[in-house]
């Protein structure tokens, strides 16, 4: 589990983390930061690997690490059982 | 792992539209000027564009040039002042079109300076007109049904049209428009960085970036526009490194 | 009793150079243009010898840019070109001085407009004390009338620049650059005091980061406060920079009013009326922003008329209008196309206004 933290309030909402996410972990809020943005979230926290793909893609500096440890569920099987559009609809 | 805002930024929001790649540029700067140490030696220029307010972004000395004048400002900074690191940040209409003299004289005169040259193939700040830059069929608020090479020729290609003069040192095209781009990008600014610390002379890396808002598309569509049609007529690479 | 002076001979623009190199100068940026070359050319070799910096620039416009760059490092620089040259200067005059930087200007004026020839002019007086660049600004102009003029006020230009942190112009002509005449050298020394350049960039060791910019966008009153700051800084320099001089002025019914060149050979004209018992003065702003209309006013008292003459068809003699609120007939003579009045020509026109 990686501490990764993304600033709902600094996100733009532009969406490049979600589709970077290798593992498909990020999505987008349902509710609007104070500037009136949908906000990028991480949906398993648990077993977001801390690759920071989505710190590089992301314009607004938004998101941060601190520190990373193994994911609880190998990296392998996780890519291959959860997609984001999976994901997506599981938190619809 | 630890991924933080680097200390050369301020906390400050940046005023860019969503899925702008001028943030990720930054971001890759200011990484550089931490990890070189080189915060309080580094004089910056702002051009004239969307990322003429990036001293609001950069918490290092900065000078606000005028529009395309830059890297002639930089010259003369870093002639009086040796010691110091002096980048220029341009995009495509600052440093391919009003400032096409002063860009190709400095480096010409290996003026040993870091040049971040981002182009993003539109002029953003004045509201989506045709850049140098822009591609053959892009359509812009002045070319309405596409850039027609027989019209407005042919964009022009800043690494390879530099890659001739002996004065430069180092130059690099990459993107910023997926996570891997963003890292090879990295490298090639920290490199830039360096060769100025090793008084090599002028390193211009040139960004391919996205401007979502200008090409009226999504960030995500604009970081396809990257990945599809820029990296064809702009290929990614070194075109030159001594 | 004073030393016996050590004149040297030396042409217009190189006085002007070596008086740089005495004030401490240390960057200089400047394109060929005739008929101000020497001043390059002499500079590109002494400049370095003294631990200065000289850059042949790729156009005027990289040249005022770099000047930018150099006065923001805390260095004293100077640009110096001729007309066209200084048409393409303008824009980053105006950011100069926007961004309140100090650098010394030289404008050795030839024949126009447009090409114009390589002649002395003096066509260019407009676009020195009217702004010439975009935006609401003001520069010190300062027009020399002898080399050893030239060698005093080049330096002091210097110290105007830093002393105001506002870009000054020497506004010359091609005969001033190309003559040569014996000049005293003399030793710099400060006219004025020197505040300390709080405003270098030179990184941020120890120190707030600083910015130099000309962008006023929020709040929406920024640059109307800006604006309001520099309209009581120059009402300031105004108050404190109005030089000119006088020439057998006190009793004249005629007064000539000319700057630079012009006035020298006025001045002998008017020497040729006094021979003939006509009463003429010569008065000759030696700053032309700020103007100094009180002396204008002041002759103005006592003389019937006054003549303008310039080496162009008439632009100085609008600021001396106005000086004296058109409160005395002005004439004028004028010739334009680069080429100079002569005193015999001057003394034709003074007699057929002297009333
Ligand atoms: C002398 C001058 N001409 C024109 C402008 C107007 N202008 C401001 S930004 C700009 C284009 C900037 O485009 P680019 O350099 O591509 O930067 P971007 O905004 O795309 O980042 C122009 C033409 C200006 N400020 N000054
Ligand atoms: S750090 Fe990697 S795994 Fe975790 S959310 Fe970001 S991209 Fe996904
Ligand atoms: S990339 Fe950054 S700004 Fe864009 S949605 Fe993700 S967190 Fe928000
Ligand atoms: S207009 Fe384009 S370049 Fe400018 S901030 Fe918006 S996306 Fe970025």
């Amino acid at each position: 589990m990686a501490n990764i933290k993304i600033d709902a309030e600094r996100c733009k909402g532009c969406c490049l983390c979600v589709s970077e996410c290798p593992r498909g972990f990020i999505r987008m809020s349902e509710i609007f930061n104070k500037s009136g943005n949908l906000f990028a979230e991480v949906t398993d926290i648990e077993n977001c690997t801390g690759c920071a793909l989505c710190c590089q893609i992301c314009p607004d500096m938004a998101i941060e690490i601190e520190g990373k440890k193994k994911p609880n569920v190998p990296v392998k099987e996780i890519s291959q059982r959860r997609t984001n559009k999976e994901l997506m609809t599981k938190f619809e | 792992m630890q991924f933080k805002r680097p200390k050369t930024i301020k906390d400050t929001q940046t005023h860019y539209c969503p899925g702008c790649g001028h943030g990720i540029v930054h971001r890759l700067v200011a990484e550089v000027i931490d990890e070189l140490g080189l915060r309080e030696k580094t004089i910056g220029t702002a051009p004239v564009g969307c990322s003429v307010l990036l001293y609001n972004y950069f918490d290092c000395d900065i000078i606000e040039c005028a529009h395309g004048r830059p890297p002639a400002v930089a010259t003369a900074i870093k002639r009086c002042q040796p010691d110091k690191v002096v980048f220029t940040y341009q995009g495509d209409g600052d440093i391919a079109a009003i400032g096409t003299a002063e860009l190709i004289h400095a480096a010409n005169r290996g003026e040993n300076i870091t040049a971040i040259f981002v182009n993003n193939a539109i002029y953003g700040m004045t509201g989506g007109q045709m850049a140098p830059t822009t591609l053959i069929g892009q359509k812009t608020t002045t070319t309405q049904n596409g850039r027609d090479r027989k019209k407005q020729g042919p964009p022009l290609k800043v690494c390879e049209l530099l890659a001739s003069l002996e004065g430069v040192a180092y130059l690099q095209r990459v993107a910023v428009s997926t996570a891997k781009d963003v890292i090879i990008a990295k490298k090639a600014i920290k490199k830039a960085f360096q060769n100025q610390l090793d008084g090599k002379g002028y390193s211009l890396v040139e960004v391919l970036s996205m401007c979502p808002t200008d090409w009226k598309v999504t960030p995500k569509q604009a970081v396809d526009f990257v990945n599809n049609e820029m990296k064809a007529a702009f290929p990614l690479g070194v075109y030159k490194d001594v | 009793m004073s030393k016996p002076s050590k004149k040297i001979l030396l042409k217009g623009n190189e006085v002007l150079s070596q008086a740089a190199i005495n004030a401490g100068c240390g960057f200089f940026a400047g394109y060929p243009i005739t008929p101000q070359n020497e001043v390059p050319e002499y500079l590109s070799k002494a400049l370095p010898e003294a631990g200065g910096i000289f850059i042949q620039a790729e156009s005027e416009i990289a040249a005022i840019n770099m000047l930018f760059g150099a006065s923001a490092s805390g260095v004293r620089c100077m640009t110096s070109s001729s007309s066209p040259g200084v048409s393409l200067k303008q824009e980053g005059i105006s950011y100069i001085a926007a961004a309140e930087l100090p650098c010394v200007i030289v404008n050795m004026q030839r024949g126009g407009p447009g090409l114009g020839n390589i002649r002395a002019a003096q066509g260019d007086y407009f676009q020195s004390v009217k702004g010439g660049g975009h935006g609401d600004y003001r520069l010190i102009v300062l027009a020399p009338s002898t080399l050893q003029e030239i060698y005093e006020l080049t330096m002091n230009a210097f110290d105007y620049a830093d002393h105001y942190r506002n870009p000054v112009l020497i506004l010359g002509d091609g005969i001033l650059g190309q003559m040569a005449e014996p000049v005293e050298l003399t030793k710099y020394r400060p006219i004025v005091d020197l505040p300390e350049k709080d405003f270098v960039l030179d990184g941020c060791k120890g120190r707030e980061r600083r910015v130099i910019k000309t962008l006023l966008l929020q709040p929406a009153e920024a640059l109307i406060e800006f604006n309001e700051y520099l309209k009581k800084k120059y009402a300031g320099i105004e108050s404190e920079l109005k030089l000119c001089q006088k020439y057998r002025c006190d009793d004249a019914d005629l007064v000539v009013a000319a700057y630079g060149i012009t006035a020298r050979i006025a001045e002998g004209a008017v020497d040729m009326a006094r021979d003939k018992g006509l009463k003429v003065g010569l008065i000759r702003p030696i700053t032309l922003w700020p103007f100094p209309d009180e002396d204008f006013r002041a002759v103005a008292e006592q003389a019937k008329k006054l003549l303008v003459v310039e080496m162009s068809n008439g632009q100085m003699i609008e600021d001396v209008k106005l000086s004296i609120e058109c409160s005395r007939p002005v004439e004028f003579y004028g010739t334009g196309g680069g080429w100079y009045p002569t005193s015999e020509k001057i003394m034709e026109k003074i007699e057929s206004v002297y009333e």
